[in-house]
Formats: C-alpha cells, structure tokens, sequence
C-alpha cells in the first residue's frame, strides 16, 4: 500500500503520518491476527459492512477479504493467485475478489503481505448476492461455522399501500433477533459473556469516527481539492473500515483531517492546476490503481467523490450516529438501513450499487452539484454486478439530464480486464469533449 | 355427437413449442382481455409466489429472457460487457412493448443483476408496477418464516393495489390448490421420464413447462395431463445413453437446441433445474390454517436446493445432487451454466468437489441463452456418454 498513499503531486504536503497509520492498519493486518491468535483470540471473517463493533467487543479479531483480495491486486499480485482458482474449476467471469481469496486458500494462506489465519467463524451478511457463495467457499475450505445476518432488502416502495413505518419495525425485530443469536455465538466461540457497556464504547468510537469521516469526505467541496478521491480516499476508506470503532481509528483519522486541513491552508490539491472536478462510480480498478487516476491528472482533472465513501458510515445516511441509549435496536437499523426503502437517502450521497428506482438519479445530480463537478466517470467492474450492474442504463437516463459521462470498463482484482490504451484513448476523448463543453459555456457566459 | 378426438403427443409438444417461442404473449393477452379487470403480473426466474397472483385472480407470467430467436438492440444499451444475456433480452421485451400489457413484475432475489433489474424496470417503466421479492436466508420459523410471510402478505397487497381488491385467506388456499396439482402432475412427468427417458424427451418436458409460464395453470394442468395420457399409450425405442443429471439451467434460459444437442450426443436427461418454479416445493403445500405461513413453510423446509439458495447446513451441501444421481440411476452430471452466473458459476466448485467424492463422472461447458454454435456441445455431451459406457464403474 505504500506508494498507493503518497500525494499524487509534489505540490501536496507530505502525508508520512497517515501513510505509517494507513500501514499498520492494513499493511500489518495479518501480523497482528496471528499475535491475536497466539493471545487466544478467535478468527472472525466478515465483509466491509459487516457488524465489525459488536465482534470486537468480544475480542475477536477480523480479518477482511476484500481488503485481503483488494491488497493483492494493488500489489499486482492477484493474477497468479485468481489463475489458480481459475485451474481449480472457478470461471474467469466471477468475482475476482473470491477468485483471489480462493487462490489464496490453495497457496496455503500465503498472501503477498503475510500469511494469513483461517477462520473460527465466517460473518456472512445479505448485501450482496456474492457474498453467501463466498461465505460457503470459505466454509468449504476452512470447515469453519457461518452466521448469517440476513437484511431485509426493501426496495424504495412509496407508492405501496401498506404502512411503511410499521414494516420497518418489523424488519428490525428480525435483525435485532438475529443480533441477539450473533451475541450468543459469539459467546460460545470466545468463552466471553456479552459486555453491553464495551459494545456501546465500540459504537461510541464508530460514532465519532463517522462523524470525523463525514467532515473528511466533504473537503473536497473546497477548490482546489485536498486531496483525490479515488486515489487516496480509497486508501483512507480501507484504514477506517480496517480500524473501525476503535481509538487508533479516530486518531487515524484525526491525522488524515489534519493533514486534508494543511493542504487547504496551503491551497495544494493533487494536481498542480485543478481544471475538473469529477464524480467516480463504483470501485477502483486496484491493479492499476494510480494509473487510472493519474490519466485524469494529466488533464488537470480530480475525482472529489465516489459514493463508496458510505462504506466506513454504513452506507447510508451521511453522519448517521448510532444511539447509544438503545444500542442493538440502533445497530439494527444501521445494517439494515442501506437497504431499506424507509432510508430517505438524503442528498449529497448515492447508495453503492442499490437501483431502488428513480431516486438514484436525483441523488446523482444532487452530488455534482454539491461537489460542484465537472462530470461523471462510471467505472463498470466485471467482478461486481451489485456495483456496476446498472451504470449503462444510469447512463442512459443521467446523461439525458445534461450530465457528461464516461463509462469505464474493467475489473477490481483481475488485470487481464484492464486494456491501457483503450483506456487511454477514451479518457483523452472525455477528457476533450469536457474541455470543449466548459469552454463553449465560458464563451455563452462571456457574450451573455 | 363426437367425441373431440385425443390430441397426439406430437400436438401437445406443437401446441407448447408455438406457446413459448411466442414473444408477444398472445396467449396471455387474449387472456386478460377476456374479462375486465383482470391483471398480469411477469416473474423472473427462478422462484416467485405464483399462488399469490393466482389468488388475486390475476395471470403469473413467466418472463425467460428472449431466447435465442429475439435480436437484442436496445438491450444491450442498458448493460455493459460482463452481464449474462437474460436482463438484456428482458429489457429489450420491455422496450419493444412486447410486455405492455403486463401490469407489474416480480423479481426473486436469484442475483445482484436481477436485484437491480428490479430497480431499473422502475426507472423505465414507472407507470407499472416492480416489486423485487426477497427470499429469506435464514431458515429458522420464528425468523426467516416471519420474515419470508411479512414479504408474501406485502404482496398481497401489491396486488390488491393493483386489482382494488383484496386477497382472502381462502383465495390463497384455493390457489395453492391447484398449484399442488400443477406440482404433483410435473413430479410424475419426471418421475415418468427417469423410468421412461426414451420415452419422455427432456426437449419436450421443457417445451411442456415452459407454455405453463404463460398460460392459466388450470389450462397447464390439463395439457399436463393429456401428455401424460399419450405419452403412456406410446412406446418409443429405447437408446443405448447415458443418463445424466444438468445442473445449472436455473435462470438464464438454454436454447432448446441446446437440450436436443445434449439428448443427441448420447445423453438421457433423468434429472434437471428447468423451470425450477414448476416444482419448487417438493411436496403438497399444506392447506390447512394460515396459507401464507404455509407457503413461508415449504419455501424454508420442503424446497428444492440449487445454487442460488443459501444452504445453511454444511453436512447437506451439494448432496442434493448426489441424492439426484442416486434416485434416477444417472451415471454423471453435465454442469451447463450460464456466462457470467455468479450464483452458478461460484457455486459449481463445490458441486464438483462433493460429486468427485462420491466418484460420480462429470464435465462443464457454459453457455447463453442465444448460443447458436451446437457442435462443440454435441461433441463435449458425446464423448462424456462414450466415456461413461466404456469406463465408469457406474
């Protein structure tokens, strides 16, 4: 991870304090799950969204595949590990997260930044569809236990006659429940009776961390933008979400705030003159991870949002707090909550992936407006059709509200899907045709 | 006066064929504009409370894709490269207003594709109606029961919206009835066909259920029946095949050229995941007390497994298919998925790794609802009969 976190520009500031934090989270993740091990701590795998306070009130200690698949990629590693599970019997047309993790699990847990512990227990959530088949391979291989958190997924449904409100508490009960079986688990893998105080400290930490994440992720409303969103507001997402309602959480992102504040004072961004601001959809294509958006640096272009920003704040309500005088029920909602019709989905944000219908679209141009972008880049991935299954009608349907758009395609993990100059060429293309459109604008403006 | 002579097995495969190639839906139309009032409501596959729509007295439709005589233009304007075919070929009924007459859809929880369909049907179709039907995968009563049942009576009155009326408990009841009647004729066409498989071609059991997706079910159980009439009076000669057990089919829809391609090669069907819908439940729904919770019941106790369905039971994993094998005598598995599944394509490793340890033979190809090039396929199922004959201990 370490050149990922570097400033993109030498017109930023240094950034040596987050890139050591930005390390020890993630760099040093497996090193720390087997002294976690050797204390006698249980293994737990879960995904990025996955009920990450509630495990660690217990002690257990986490270990995130994506994250894990995520880093190989970004150390362009992954291919040979995605090709053995490729020579195992897994298609080259899945999710390369898997397929990386699978390879993994075939190179006797050998990952490029360390070996990794099997699981004690596998965390499986709802999100995504992909996430119960990998919870299943990873069971397949590991022989370990699964607990499944199912959400109830309501899409945006305002036009029901049924009474919204009162299928929202129904829905939480379920996930309150099911918690309350999580919590009993939990206990009969760690020995460890339920401490309700220690959980509602994790959420207090994951409060202030939403709200330090929140002010973050909104700096880039200022021109020029402190920093690019996809090149080191990804490696700032994988801190928080690895560090997530602890202390050296909030002082990691205390540092990152800090050192976002001394670039605005400075009035540096990432490139040396910034001439667009732009939106990124979906996630990063991590094999070529600077290289994508160092092709938009050079025309002077930066990424000032993606809404995978969500991630470390659940996904769903911008500052959304949990409230700590009723602690589970509150935990409920925010599992669930990223899927739930009763969520207003207030602007500026835009659920990762969700096609609730409409809404989506206003959400899109609220966020341009907010972050007074220039235009929006639509990364389509291969691996996740929960991310990028939509983008090609959103294009059709944004584009028709004035919105310049480019659609990207290729992949999370797997590099074979990355074509350079294709990618060049139809960035340059973009790149013109909004050069053109600002400069016809500031010409219309000028005669006005 | 004389008796309406009995129709051939020729004319009822006829009749099927005609019924599900049709890309208007000229059954279904007529259908509905029989009696004012009356509703449509499409479904995806692979599994959707087809009993609900029935009770609100409205006609479930299955919607497969376009299969491989529809030319998808706009469909592909709407979805990048690595999607499979069957959103595209959907959409594309949609915008060529071949389902304008359709008054709401159901997307099951099959895949993140489908799920987002069922957003994006709204963007573009917003005067009609999308309700994207979650499937429970918590299989405990007091949770996943109470949630699936919650979803079941929210469509309902989805429903009512749509009708004006509202769906009674006896409704549902007599529903289910005549879907358990549906269910228990298609079992024994089966169950016919793995005695019988020269004498029940796979091609034509899936002609058979696929005109059930879009016609009453009453008018599906009398072809049914009348198949199962003449199928019974005939005896057709009986080949030197493998049988075989496909896995994979659950969704994206295989050109009937495909399953031909499969039977030609040397193959018996005895086994499959067709329109996996017909035959959800693997027995009677009961009928007795609250119906709704009945159908909760049988989707979490008494359903068929196949990979999109969570199994929360590691000892049970991939069993079904080895159960599979057994019951019908197959000598192998053809795994035919569809490009770019994930539900299938992640499953399919360790269906594989659980049938190598019970030593049953197997291959996998993928393909896509308009694959035209059978050749490949022929030879792939070929050479897997040949080689079950001349080496499997089976």
């Amino acid at each position: 991870m370490k050149e990922q976190i570097q400033s993109s520009s030498p017109t930023a500031p240094p950034t040596e304090g987050v890139r050591q934090e930005t390390k020890s989270a993630v760099k040093d993740a497996f090193a720390d799950a087997w002294l976690a091990k050797e204390r006698g701590a249980k293994i737990c795998y879960t995904y990025v969204l996955g009920p990450i306070e509630l495990l660690r009130s217990f002690d257990i200690h986490l270990v995130f595949p994506e994250i894990s698949s995520a880093q190989m990629a970004a150390k362009k590693t992954a291919l040979p590990y995605i090709q053995k599970a490729e020579d195992y019997g897994y298609a080259a047309d899945t999710c390369s997260y898997v397929t990386a993790d699978v390879g993994l699990y075939l190179s006797d847990m050998k990952h490029p930044l360390g070996r990794v512990p099997t699981p004690d227990l596998v965390l499986n959530d709802t999100l995504c569809n992909t996430y119960y088949k990998w919870s299943e391979i990873t069971q397949d291989f590991h022989k370990c236990p699964i607990f499944t958190l199912d959400h109830p997924v309501r899409m945006a449904r305002k036009n029901y006659p049924y009474d919204l409100e009162a299928l929202y508490r129904e829905d939480r009960a379920y996930v309150v429940d099911q918690i309350e079986r999580l919590i009993a688990t939990c206990e009969q893998l760690t020995g460890q009776k339920f401490d309700m105080d220690r959980f509602r400290a994790n959420l207090d930490l994951a409060n202030r961390m939403g709200a330090l994440w929140c002010e973050i992720i909104d700096k880039t409303r200022n021109r020029p933008s402190p920093f690019d969103a996809v090149l080191e507001g990804y490696n700032y997402m994988g801190g928080a979400t690895t560090l997530k309602g602890t202390e050296e959480g909030v002082v990691y992102l205390e540092k990152i705030k800090g050192d976002i504040d001394q670039r605005i004072e400075m009035g540096v961004g990432p490139v040396p003159e910034e001439k667009f601001r732009l939106l990124w959809m979906s996630a990063p294509c991590y094999p070529y991870f600077r290289k994508i958006p160092e092709m938009f640096h050079k025309a002077g272009a930066v990424f000032v949002y993606t809404p995978q920003f969500m991630q470390p704040t659940r996904g769903t309500y911008r500052m959304q707090q949990y409230d700590l005088s009723r602690p589970l029920e509150s935990y409920a909602e925010c599992l669930m909550d990223y899927f739930h019709a009763r969520n207003p989905r207030k602007p500026p944000q835009w659920s990762m992936g969700w096609v609730g219908g409409g809404g989506e679209i206003d959400n899109q141009l609220q966020l341009m407006e907010h972050f007074g972008a220039d235009g929006i880049v639509y990364h389509a991935i291969k691996s996740c059709r929960m991310n990028s299954g939509s983008l090609a009608d959103f294009r059709e349907h944004v584009s028709r509200r004035g919105v310049s758009i480019l659609m990207l395609e290729s992949d999370i993990a797997d590099p074979r899907f990355f074509s350079e100059a294709q990618t060049r060429n139809r960035i340059d293309a973009f790149m013109e045709g909004l050069a053109e459109k600002k400069l016809l604008r500031s010409q219309s403006v000028g005669h006005a | 006066m004389l008796d309406k002579p009995k129709p051939t097995t020729a004319d009822i495969v006829k009749k099927c064929e005609d019924l599900f190639t049709d890309l208007s839906f000229a059954a279904a139309r007529e259908w509905k504009e029989e009696k004012p009032g009356r509703i449509v409501v499409g479904f995806l596959p692979y599994y959707a409370p087809r009993e609900l729509v029935h009770a609100a007295g409205g006609l479930p439709l299955g919607i497969f894709g376009g299969g491989d005589q529809l030319e998808v233009i706009h469909g592909d304007a709407y979805y990048q490269s690595y999607i499979c075919r069957i959103p595209r070929s959907t959409i594309e009924l949609g915008v060529t207003g071949r389902l304008d007459f359709v008054d709401g859809m159901m997307f099951p929880s099959i895949c993140d594709v489908i799920r987002n369909l069922s957003g994006m049907w709204k963007i573009m179709f917003p005067t009609k109606g999308s309700r994207y039907i979650d499937l429970p995968h918590n299989f405990v009563d007091d949770l996943g029961g109470e949630f699936y049942r919650s979803e079941l009576k929210e469509t309902c009155d989805w429903l009512s919206g749509m009708t004006g009326r509202p769906i009674t408990d006896d409704a549902i009841r007599a529903s289910i009835a005549v879907f358990n009647e549906n269910r228990r004729l298609i079992r024994e066409i089966y169950q016919l066909r793995s005695d019988q498989p020269w004498n029940v071609p796979s091609s034509e059991l899936y002609v058979l259920l696929r005109a059930g997706m879009v016609i009453p079910v009453e008018d599906h159980n009398r072809i049914l029946r009348e198949y199962l009439d003449s199928v019974r009076e005939q005896t057709r000669p009986m080949k030197d095949n493998s049988r075989v057990v496909i896995c994979g089919m659950f969704c994206e829809q295989p050109p009937l050229n495909l399953i031909k391609s499969i039977e030609l090669s040397g193959c018996y069907i005895v086994d499959d995941d067709f329109i996996l819908v017909t035959r959800w439940e693997n027995s009677d729904v009961r009928l007795e007390g609250d119906p709704l919770a009945n159908l909760a019941s049988a989707y979490l106790h008494d359903s068929k497994s196949t990979p999109p369905k969570y199994e929360p039971d590691e000892a049970k994993k991939g069993l079904y298919l080895v159960d599979s094998v057994r019951k019908n005598r197959a000598e192998g598995v053809i795994f035919a998925m569809t490009s770019f599944c994930d539900p299938g394509l992640l499953e399919r490793p360790i269906l594989q790794s659980v049938l190598k340890k019970h030593g049953i033979p197997q291959i996998a190809f993928k393909y896509a609802e308009n694959s035209g090039q059978m050749q490949p396929i022929r030879e792939q199922a070929g050479t897997f009969a040949d080689s079950i004959k001349l080496w499997s201990g089976a």
